[in-house]
């Protein structure tokens, strides 16, 4: 509980008053989260897409978690105030308001990329090459 | 003016829910808080080097973290730093640059056991003074450089941790449970209870990897806070090993549980009996075949259990919530 409650304040917005969910999985899991949530925010209404809200927010297991489709879902399912995306299996709860949606997809995307491209072998061989370098030219002056 | 309390340290769910637990104990007795976790909200270059999952680039990790813990500090003028965990992210010489600006106080609960590493070591001369988890290693950190160090056991929190009995609900039902990371000690262990006939409920990440035998047990519920009281509370045993770091010290899921109002089987810990009475408010086992034993004996009088799980609560309360920490904590901040 304490832990939806850090990441909604984090945000720097009031409390949610209605918030709706998106839950592709089991019952198991909806009813958990649920639960958690209802016990995190006891004013809140709770009820699940498609209905106007002021946040909707996925619910997610990380095996099937997949940056763009989640871009594309909050685009298409912003509430009023903005979207929460929730990973389940991390706990990991971001909340991310309507104003600024489109830069923190940009960032998400940017990073996705460039942590992408630093794992490639090659670039990682690169960069050990460039500090091997720095710190001889280091030494040598 | 009262004092501002700036926290640092991981939110990840590995790490439970101290750091904010810890955080609202604090703001309850009256501190002014933040917290600047070390898991999410992290800087753009964090970000990209955690995701690269490249140990590389963890150097890129900790200047940017680093960067980001001091200008937050900077801005929000906190007359207390305290870290949470380890410290393996904030270079020292951000610490001791904060300390000229801030002339604030640096204190550290280190709960890890991890502090040998570059930036782990050469903090430890700047803390005032580090609260460790394990009560062995004060003495260690102290010829380590550490200026003043004492022992803080773990606790739990009666808002976050308490009975949720749900007799109608077989989810959570199971003589054992078990809630960790697939140690092999644990395995092991584990496949003995199976073997016995016991029910098993396992949860926890990377357990599908562990031994097939132990498969049908394993719980694909995500754990999140109300489900561990669930946990607790509705398992007859819940069962508990310590992780391959602790020497003496005992781990805050004994402390949830006795929240829960549940039981706790435990392998022997000295600082587990320092905060628990064996046999009144925990079991203590030795061995796989020890355990056997207990457990047939416990299951077949489950009034003694009952009472067990009720003691250790009682006990909870008079002495391990967060708030006792906090008094603890103060008497050495005053």
């Amino acid at each position: 509980m304490i832990y939806l409650q850090y990441a909604y304040q984090k945000s720097g917005l009031p409390n949610p008053a209605r918030i709706a969910f998106d839950v592709h999985d089991t019952d198991v899991v909806r009813a958990e989260v649920l639960a958690e949530f209802a016990a995190a925010f006891p004013d809140c209404n709770v009820a699940f897409l498609p209905v106007q809200v002021d946040w909707s927010i996925l619910i997610y297991r990380r095996s099937h978690d997949n940056l763009q489709s989640r871009i594309h879902w909050g685009r298409k399912n912003m509430g009023r105030v903005g979207v929460g995306f929730f990973c389940v299996d991390d706990r990991q709860f971001e909340v991310v308001p309507r104003a600024s949606y489109l830069i923190w997809a940009c960032r998400e995307i940017l990073i996705s990329t460039l942590s992408g491209v630093f794992r490639l072998r090659f670039v990682g061989k690169f960069f050990l090459r460039l500090v091997d370098r720095i710190l001889w030219l280091k030494e040598s002056f | 003016m009262a004092e501002r309390i700036l926290l640092t340290g991981s939110t990840l769910t590995g790490s439970g829910d101290v750091l904010m637990l810890l955080a609202r104990a604090f703001f309850q007795s009256g501190y002014e808080t933040r917290i600047v976790s070390a898991a999410d909200g992290l800087p753009f270059w964090s970000r990209v080097a955690r995701d690269a999952h490249v140990s590389l680039f963890r150097t890129i990790d900790s200047v940017s973290f680093s960067r980001h813990f001091f200008q937050t500090a900077i801005s929000w003028k906190p007359t207390i730093i305290f870290i949470y965990g380890s410290n393996v992210f904030i270079f020292p010489h951000i610490l001791e640059k904060l300390k000229r600006k801030l002339d604030c106080r640096f204190f550290l609960w280190e709960v890890n056991n991890n502090f040998f590493g570059e930036i782990g070591l050469r903090s430890l001369p700047i803390y005032d003074h580090v609260f460790a988890l394990d009560s062995y290693i004060p003495p260690v950190l102290q010829v380590a450089g550490a200026k003043s160090v004492s022992h803080l056991p773990a606790c739990a929190d009666p808002q976050e941790h308490y009975p949720i009995p749900l007799p109608n609900d077989a989810l959570y039902h199971a003589d054992m449970s078990f809630l960790g990371s697939p140690y092999p000690n644990r395995v092991e262990l584990l496949k003995h209870v199976v073997n016995r006939g016991f029910s098993l409920r396992i949860y926890g990440d990377r357990w599908h990897a562990a031994d097939p035998s132990l498969q049908p047990f394993i719980s694909d519920m995500p754990v999140l806070g109300l489900t561990k009281s669930k946990i607790f509370t509705n398992s007859r045993i819940s069962l508990n090993m310590q992780g391959p770091r602790m020497i003496n010290a005992e781990n805050f899921r004994v402390f949830e549980v006795a929240a829960s109002a549940g039981v706790s089987f435990s392998t022997y810990k000295p600082d587990l009996v320092q905060c628990f009475t064996p046999e009144k408010e925990v079991v203590l086992f030795e061995n796989a075949g020890d355990l056997g034993e207990k457990m047939d004996y416990y299951l077949n009088h489950p009034a003694e259990l009952d009472a067990i799980g009720r003691a250790a609560r009682e006990r909870f309360l008079e002495e391990h919530t967060y708030q006792h920490r906090v008094k603890m904590i103060e008497k050495v901040i005053q």
